[in-house]
């Protein structure tokens, strides 16, 4: 292998649906080319101004582009078409805005592959008719220093930009992560009343068509006066309505729409909701948080697992509890059943009772903290919730304090679930099962898991399987769901979201030991 | 009756409590020891030992009432399951053996034969299979009463003084199934462990409770009563079952010799003299191996036992010696006629004498040789065994005798 850095071109050739090929001297060739390039996305503007004997056309994008840098481009046009005018044409018509923008000029291309990357990177081009040559405006692009983080979604390491509520600014973000017109954004109105814009994202040439037009389709059904949230568009696209499992993966987080964007999803913005909607949605993806894919592959795996963990602990903890002490002794040890039975000696409510009222109070509390207004402080929920639940209930008898353990570590380990949708979900799953152990015992336990596994298998997200990859088990896939493989080795995209292109890194990427490196010396000498 | 089925079903949904086998763990009293016993008349004498759990740890005992840790109720009855239910009239709970870790059998009972109760444990689900199973001379009633030291529970005292000990060979303890297997068997015979209270077997154990000077006239029956009552307890020999009856107990001499053919002797503690030399050479063996080659030829049924012993120096107090391959070589020696000794006392009492087969030699044969089996059987225990002729051969190694050749000596 060559050391030397790759050149220009050898970048260039990644891109190989752009067409390289050098402006020609029409304006109207060149603006085929590039609406041709552009199609489907929505927000390229063509902003073409005929005079005389001239046409010029500036090509941006309009999210990235401020309104103001445009104002001004257009008011240093007008006065170079001013001086053009009254001037003749002499000097030529490119000279004079040479003239007018003397410094706010990016380098000029001459082809057109060039002034397509330049415009994803947020530039402002400017096609003049009888000139090969584009002129780019370099722009100051909006500034991002305030961008929030996403607060329900947190990572310690890697990009921390979360959705606001704009969607132009929330498609900016994937913009500029994801500079390629294959990015196609397009644009409806939905709600009768509130005319809420949403905008629709894919990648062309990755994501499925058919689930696109399977997006568009759902979307286009929908009928109704206002919509305030994605939310609203969630529960009435998805696949299974009655399910209580989100079967579209709601974030707010830029980087994982963007990856989901590469992994061939179609990504649904919308206007006033930080919340974006990525289809189609696999059931693992819900314990998957965006930092697997910035920690090293060994700690990511290890904490996948964790948070497996705390699926079940979430889920069937207290139910376990409630089961083992009132129907299945025998599994304790002896010196456990001593100390349960000795501290539950005097408590007058079963097991079961307890655990579901402990559940309600957890319920109560949590719901407190969230609606008390920000001045009067979280303070006063921590302490009550402490002196209530730690000491107060344990002491004053109405609960035994191995229960009170049992959902206190529920009610933490239900926030290892990354995605808060299926957090919620989860935690209130508990419940049931806690009734179940309590009259059923283990089997209760049991059947249930058995009931919830054949739901989760018999669900899909616009026509995948949302077990998939592992039911129907597709082995590419499962290089991200209970492990998540190094970089290098997730060369192909997940099987079961029925993507049009499978391959995610070129061979190039590849970890070759050094027996292959020595191989591939000896072939090139 | 389909009716009032349904409603039961219904009640059970919405009163959320007592639904079908659901027990709340504070309703069950837990029996930690079961001691059997016969009295007089013959009949069955069961003491069961009660945990009272809130009385257990510090944090949930009642202080200043000196209650007790356990309940130990004893009951006379016509069967076992008669006692208990007897016992059970006297509990507000629901008598619960899932966690009874230790069976014990006074002698007198076991000689008179413990399928009875054997049955009854197997009968009832709760048991669990790995109970210890095990005979105390004198009166199991007695001995069930003693205090756990280390353990919150005697059962779970004799847990651990089975798997962790250090210096003692607990292999001649067998639990329920083991045993089960052995008494249900055409070709062997059940044996276990012996328990005693630790005074019976020569251990002197002071608890250092001080002295009460001033003492209520309430507290001092109760205290005269708990004079009796055994401070620890300690493992002392084996006993010999032939069918479902004791035929005799081991000695510790004759237990060696049976766990010496059964390949159990680990941890087991041989001491040997030096031979000219003052002083002891005290061996802890570490590892035994022993094979069981039977012989049928002829209708004169032979076992040839090879028994392979290794064995560390633990403690050596000779005078004068001179440590090397032929001093060790010496100990050698010594070990295998000891063990030797051991094997041939304990196959004359049990094999000649009480004719019962608990060396599973049986087995050997019925593994061996199943068509002449068939005809030795009817036999087996009616002079057979006895006719059987014993051909032992024992080798000893002591390893690791090391760096420290000579014994600890002062001013050096």
């Amino acid at each position: 292998m060559n050391n030397s850095l790759p050149t220009n071109q050898d970048l260039g050739q990644s891109n190989s649906d752009i067409p390289s090929m050098s402006l020609s001297s029409s304006l109207n060739e060149n603006l085929d080319v590039l609406k041709k390039t552009f199609d489907g996305c929505d927000d390229i503007v063509f902003n073409e101004v005929s005079f005389v004997d001239k046409s010029v056309c500036l090509v941006y994008i309009a999210e990235l582009i401020s309104n103001q840098t445009i104002f001004e481009i257009e008011k240093g046009l007008a006065s170079s078409l001013e001086s053009y005018t009254q001037n003749g044409p002499q000097p030529s018509f490119t000279s004079l805005v040479y003239r007018c923008f003397p410094f706010r000029r990016d380098k000029d291309s001459k082809n057109i592959r060039g002034v397509i990357k330049r415009i994803m990177a947020g530039k402002v081009a400017l096609l003049v008719d009888d000139t090969d040559d584009a002129l780019l405006f370099d722009t100051n692009n909006p500034s991002e220093v305030n961008v929030p983080e996403s607060d329900t979604e947190r990572t310690v390491r890697g990009p921390n930009k979360g959705f606001v509520e704009t969607i132009d600014t929330n498609l900016r973000f994937i913009r500029q992560k994801i500079q390629t017109p294959s990015l196609k954004v397009n644009y409806l109105t939905l709600g009768e009343q509130s005319n809420t814009k949403v905008s629709v994202v894919f990648m062309e040439g990755i994501a499925d068509k058919e689930i696109v037009a399977e997006v568009h389709r759902r979307l286009s059904r929908i009928d109704i006066d206002g919509v305030l949230d994605s939310h609203y568009i969630e529960s009435m696209i998805k696949d299974s309505p009655w399910s209580p499992f989100p079967t579209l993966f709601s974030t707010e987080r830029a980087d994982r729409v963007c990856g989901g964007l590469l992994d061939g999803k179609v990504a649904i913005l919308t206007d006033g909701s930080p919340s974006a909607l990525t289809a189609p949605t696999m059931f693992v993806e819900f314990l998957h948080s965006s930092e697997d894919y910035y920690d090293s592959s060994l700690v990511a795996s290890i904490i996948r697992w964790v948070r497996f963990l705390g699926l079940f602990v979430t889920l069937i903890l207290p139910a376990f509890f409630v089961g083992i002490t009132t129907f299945h002794q025998d599994l304790l040890q002896t010196p456990f059943l001593m100390r349960i039975a000795a501290s539950r000696e005097a408590l007058p409510y079963p097991v079961m009772v307890e655990g579901f009222f402990m559940l309600l109070t957890y319920e109560l509390l949590r719901e407190a903290g969230l609606r008390m207004p920000k001045k009067l402080g979280g303070a006063i929920v921590t302490i009550l919730g402490l002196v209530l639940i730690g000491q107060s209930a344990v002491q004053a008898g109405l609960v035994g304090s191995m229960m009170a353990i049992v959902v206190s570590v529920t009610a933490l380990t239900s926030f290892i679930l990354p995605n808060y949708e299926f957090h919620q979900v989860i935690r209130f799953g508990t419940i049931p099962f806690l009734l179940l152990a309590g009259v059923f015992g283990f089997m209760g336990i049991l059947v249930a898991l058995m009931f919830v596994l054949a739901h989760l298998i018999s669900l899909r997200s616009f026509g995948v399987p949302y077990f998939s990859p592992v039911s129907p088990g597709r082995k590419e896939g499962w290089k991200d769901v209970f492990i998540r493989a190094p970089w290098w080795a997730m060369d192909t995209r997940a099987p079961g979201l029925g993507v049009d292109n499978i391959d995610r890194v070129g061979a190039k990427n590849r970890v070759h030991t050094p027996a292959e490196e020595k191989v591939d010396q000896d072939g090139k000498k | 009756m389909g009716t009032s089925n349904f409603a039961d079903g219904n009640a059970c949904w919405t009163a959320l409590t007592g639904c079908w086998n659901a027990v709340e763990i504070n309703d069950l009293s837990t029996v930690d020891v079961i001691g059997i016993d016969v009295n007089n008349a013959g009949k069955v004498e069961v003491t069961a030992v009660i945990t009272r759990p809130y009385t257990l740890f510090p944090d949930t005992a009642v202080e200043g009432q000196g209650q007790n840790k356990f309940l130990a109720e004893t009951v006379t009855g016509e069967s076992i399951l008669e006692a208990f239910g007897k016992i059970s009239g006297s509990i507000p709970e629901k008598i619960y053996y899932g966690h009874t870790s230790l069976v014990v059998f006074g002698e007198q009972a076991a000689r008179e034969g413990i399928s009875a109760s054997l049955d009854f444990i197997k009968r009832e689900n709760d048991f669990r299979p790995n109970i210890q199973l095990m005979v105390t001379r004198g009166s199991a009633k007695q001995f069930v009463k003693t205090t756990p030291q280390f353990n919150i529970s005697l059962g779970l005292e004799m847990n651990d003084l089975l798997i962790s000990n250090r210096y003692a060979a607990t292999g001649m303890v067998n639990d329920v199934s083991q045993f089960m297997e052995a008494f249900s068997s055409e070709t062997a015979d059940p044996y276990t462990g012996v328990v005693n209270s630790a005074k019976e077997d020569g251990i002197d154990v002071d608890k250092g409770e001080k002295q009460k000077t001033e003492q209520p006239n309430a507290g001092n029956r109760q205290n005269q009563q708990q004079q009796n009552v055994p401070n620890a307890m300690s493992l002392g020999g084996a006993a010999a079952f032939k069918g479902g009856q004791l035929k005799g107990i081991l000695n510790e001499q004759e237990t060696r010799g049976l766990m010496a053919i059964e390949g159990k002797l680990q941890n087991q503690i041989f001491v040997l003299n030096c031979g000219k030399n003052q002083g002891t050479a005290t061996i802890t063996i570490t590892d035994v191996n022993s094979k069981l080659s039977p012989l049928a030829a002829g209708g004169a049924p032979k076992m040839a036992i090879d028994i392979q012993v290794e064995g560390d120096i633990g403690q050596l107090t000779c005078s004068n010696l001179n440590m090397n391959s032929q001093q060790v070589e010496r100990f050698n020696q010594q070990l295998e006629d000891l063990i030797k000794r051991d094997v041939s006392t304990v196959l004359e009492k049990v094999k000649n004498e009480w004719q019962t087969d608990i060396f599973k030699f049986g087995e050997e044969f019925y593994r061996k040789y199943p068509e002449e089996w068939k005809q030795m059987a009817p036999q087996w225990r009616n002079g057979l065994l006895k006719k059987m002729k014993i051909d032992l051969t024992v080798s000893a190694s002591l390893s690791r005798y090391g760096e420290i050749k000579d014994p600890a000596k002062p001013n050096k």
